[in-house]
């Protein structure tokens, strides 16, 4: 055996360990009065309103990215680049400050919602307002995460069914009969998996979902363990939960496994130049997502900086952003020079076994919401401290609320986006390369460092930008996991809003959609000549 | 350096048969040997396993005096093969200058400067040293990969169909100026392809393959007018079989061994009618349907006999009995 193929093993378990620990804690014994609490009435409601919530959520994002992806990759119009860069910057805004920018717009609504209640009563008004609850939320969660699957439509209508979308048109298919019967089930697989990752952070939310008062089941998972004060409970609550996305997530890549629908050589161009009335729509469909998602969050946290007054906060600012820069760097260098060497090692000593682990390590990290995956760091330190003949400088390091643990759980959070990223690129790249640099002498590692890391540069670029963002953004792992005082601007917004100074959230909140939107355009321009 | 297979035998995961059995092959120091065979004969698996990029169940690769095979594999990089692939594979992320440089690191900068140079100015490319794999021609890539491969001074060349993906033309000048480069260093040179043409110019010999079979290997004379069975001689241009009525045995005719005279003559080999002639500049091609036989003879004469489809016409051959 290679020394290779244990470093592999390693690296795997290193991000498997939180989750097979979780996963084997399915049949622990918990609090049986809390367990009985919460299945009969904490869990129907949260699954209930998850349920409803992820529906509505993964609907409105179709009703936005959808239109808009299909605009800027079969239509030739002024400013279509720079739109399609725009529509993506939506991701910068985290979901909780998207939630709390709506409080002005909610507030105009209550003299409605007093109304109804004057005139129809009281189960009227708490109908109406559960319904604003539900439709407002889900509205500005939507406005945030469409870009998932613009994102994934994007790529998917740019690069399959444009050849067979001729063909239909030249069969005598209109537009709408080539959209709905070729170019929309050819693009099936992609949409799939950004509506799954838009319910991924549907249900991945705290922020949102507990200032509207919504309890999905992150926040029943908060309140179990630091309301009811059982982690017993909160553990098993949280392996159902991550078996039950798990589950999901397979029965999503075996729906796509088999619809992988490429076209080898692309058409040149198959955009065509908008006639008016179509130029019209185009507008309308790019425009509405940007205003939602990003003009109107930024607009509002501008006005509300100009408005802002009170105790200077400099000093905690500086720390928070320091903080968070600082932890969105090591998590993401960590991801990349984990997941490198995985792809590397397998890409050099392919096998069934290493595929099927290197795939399920990639899968398990974004597909466990936050609060999940802190429970399950939280177990697995646990379980490390417990370990008789652990070396005594370490404990400092294996207590909870320990950086070393936060930053682990980020790592294994978004390891996903790492794993996958690179091996995509990796598998682009033909193995023939490989043969002919070990023919011309070199051995593996100076065929990797000579001729992978070259090639993987920009996959690499994106990917730790994609990361930062996303570390920079995160809110309930940070929150459960942190140390105490230790606040990143995320928690610090977060704990702005709970104290009611929901003006004083603006200042990080601009912060962190500017660090995302910076983040995101070189991203954009890195691809910019696949667009 | 000479190349000797010995019995070499490879199976791919769930095949139903070897891609390789038993295959026994010597190239000798400074031959340029063409290895010819259909889709699925198994030349490229017999490439990457001389190339170790395969491993063979069993059997024994030598390159000179070193074993290649044994008792463990060489890796690819310790074998000092050079390769060129219908892709030429050239790294794009590296001007010309550099792939071909890329095999060098063990010479001083210099040195390796001045040697990949050198190769490019020996494929005619010294002038595009600078340019990126992207901004070449197909024809312009082979020569670059071509270059890479001999900057690295290889004990044995593979060259697994290098010209196929070009045009008649341009693989016709390719062909010979990489056979003069090859005989002029001497560079012993395992040649893949499934073009006759190619295989017959370039080779001083010609191995076939058939199902991972070596059939037969012959001078390109030899394998021509001796061909070992019918089907190795279908390599080289379309067969017709015609039964003997003296012996009563089959024989097989080339489409130019056969030619078209009167259907009443006593002497001619069988007679039947024109299917279709189809003009093929400087010659064309008559499709004869002969009742007694399940396949129409294909015969190639010249393009200013005239005949039409539908005349009823016999065939005589051209071979000496």
């Amino acid at each position: 055996m290679t020394p290779a193929k244990p470093v592999f093993w390693l690296l795997c378990a290193i991000v498997l360990l939180p989750v097979a620990h979780l996963l084997s804690g399915l049949a622990a014994p918990a609090d049986p009065t809390t367990w009985k609490h919460l299945v009969d009435h904490l869990l129907p409601a949260a699954l209930r309103d998850s349920i409803i919530l992820t529906a509505a959520v993964c609907l409105l994002s179709l009703l936005l990215g959808l239109p808009a992806a299909w605009c800027v990759t079969r239509y030739r119009f002024p400013g279509r680049r720079w739109l399609s860069i725009l529509l993506v910057l939506p991701l910068a805004v985290p979901p909780y400050v998207a939630a709390y920018i709506s409080t002005d717009a909610r507030e105009a609504l209550i003299p409605w919602l007093v109304e109804i209640r004057r005139q129809h009563g009281v189960d009227a008004y708490l109908t109406s307002e559960i319904i604003h609850r539900y439709a407002w939320l889900s509205a500005m969660l939507a406005a945030v995460l469409y870009p998932y699957i613009f994102l994934a439509a994007r790529a998917a209508f740019a690069s399959t069914g444009t050849r067979a979308a001729e063909s239909a048109s030249l069969l005598g298919a209109g537009p709408w009969r080539r959209f709905f019967t070729v170019s929309l089930p050819l693009a099936r697989p992609a949409l799939v998996a950004g509506l799954f990752l838009v319910a991924m952070e549907t249900l991945n939310d705290y922020g949102a979902t507990s200032h509207f008062g919504i309890h999905t089941l992150t926040p029943v998972l908060f309140r179990t363990w630091f309301g009811l004060d059982d982690l017993p409970s909160a553990l098993r609550l949280a392996s159902f939960v991550l078996l039950a996305i798990l589950l999901l997530r397979l029965a999503e890549v075996r729906l796509r496994g088999r619809a992988r629908y490429h076209q080898k050589n692309r058409p040149s161009d198959p955009r065509r130049v908008a006639t008016p009335p179509r130029l019209i729509a185009c507008y309308f469909a790019c425009l509405i997502p940007i205003a939602a998602g990003f003009l109107y969050p930024c607009l509002t946290l501008l006005h509300w900086l100009r408005l802002a007054s009170g105790p200077d906060r400099s000093a905690d600012f500086l720390r928070a952003t320091s903080h968070s820069i600082g932890l969105g760097l090591a998590v993401t260098l960590a991801c990349l020079l984990i997941a490198l060497p995985l792809t590397a090692i397998l890409r050099f000593h392919p096998g069934r076994l290493r595929d099927a682990v290197l795939r399920a390590v990639t899968i398990c990290g974004y597909a466990a919401p936050g609060a999940v995956l802190a429970i399950a760091i939280f177990a697995t330190a646990s379980a490390i401290r417990g370990i008789p003949g652990v070396p005594a400088f370490l404990s400092p390091l294996l207590v909870s609320g320990s950086i070393l643990w936060l930053g682990y759980g980020l790592v294994v959070r978004y390891f996903t986006i790492a794993g996958q990223m690179v091996r995509e690129s990796y598998d682009s790249l033909p193995r023939s390369l490989d043969e002919q640099s070990r023919l011309l002498g070199q051995p593996p590692f100076t065929t990797f460092m000579r001729l992978h890391l070259p090639l993987l540069r920009p996959t690499l670029a994106a990917a730790g930008v994609i990361i930062f963002i996303d570390v920079i953004k995160e809110l309930p792992l940070t929150l459960i996991l942190r140390p105490f005082d230790f606040e990143t601007l995320g928690t610090w917004t977060y704990g702005l809003a709970n104290q009611g100074t929901i003006l004083a959230t603006a200042a990080p909140s601009l912060v962190i959609i500017l660090i995302g939107s910076l983040g995101i355009l070189l991203v954009e321009l890195l691809i910019w000549k696949r667009l | 350096m000479q190349l000797t297979l010995d019995n070499l035998t490879h199976r791919y995961p769930a095949a139903s048969r070897p891609a390789l059995d038993s295959v026994s092959l010597t190239v000798h120091s400074g031959e340029i040997l063409a290895l010819i065979g259909g889709s699925g004969s198994g030349k490229s698996t017999l490439l990457r396993c001389i190339a170790g990029l395969e491993h063979p169940a069993s059997g024994k690769i030598s390159l000179g005096e070193r074993s290649l095979s044994h008792p463990r594999p060489v890796a690819p990089e310790l074998r000092r093969i050079g390769m060129v692939s219908q892709s030429g594979d050239l790294f794009p992320h590296l001007t010309l200058l550099r792939n071909t440089s890329f095999g060098l690191r063990h010479l001083p900068a210099r040195a390796r400067h001045d040697r990949a140079l050198e190769c490019l100015h020996l494929v005619g490319l010294s002038h595009y040293a600078h340019r990126f794999p992207a901004e070449l021609s197909g024809g312009e890539a082979q020569r670059a990969a071509l270059a890479r491969a001999l900057a690295y001074q290889p004990d044995l060349l593979l060259l697994d169909e290098p010209f196929s993906n070009l045009d008649s033309i341009l693989r016709e000048q390719l062909r010979t100026l990489t056979l003069d480069l090859l005989r002029s260093l001497h560079i012993t040179t395992l040649f893949v392809t499934h073009h006759a043409d190619d295989a017959l110019a370039a080779g001083d010999r010609i191995a076939v393959l058939r199902e991972g079979s070596l059939i037969q290997c012959d001078s390109p004379r030899q394998l021509w007018s001796h061909p070992a069975d019918p089907g190795v001689a279908a390599l080289f241009g379309s067969i017709n079989f015609l039964p003997c009525s003296e012996t009563g045995r089959t024989r097989c005719y080339r489409a130019d061994e056969l030619h078209l005279c009167s259907g009443d003559r006593h002497d001619c080999l069988a007679c039947g009618t024109v299917e279709r002639v189809d003009f093929l500049g400087a010659s064309q091609l008559v499709i004869l349907r002969i009742p007694q036989l399940e396949s129409p003879l294909r015969i190639r004469i010249s393009p200013e006999i005239p005949v039409q489809p539908g005349a009823t016409l016999g065939v005589q051959s051209r071979k000496s009995p």
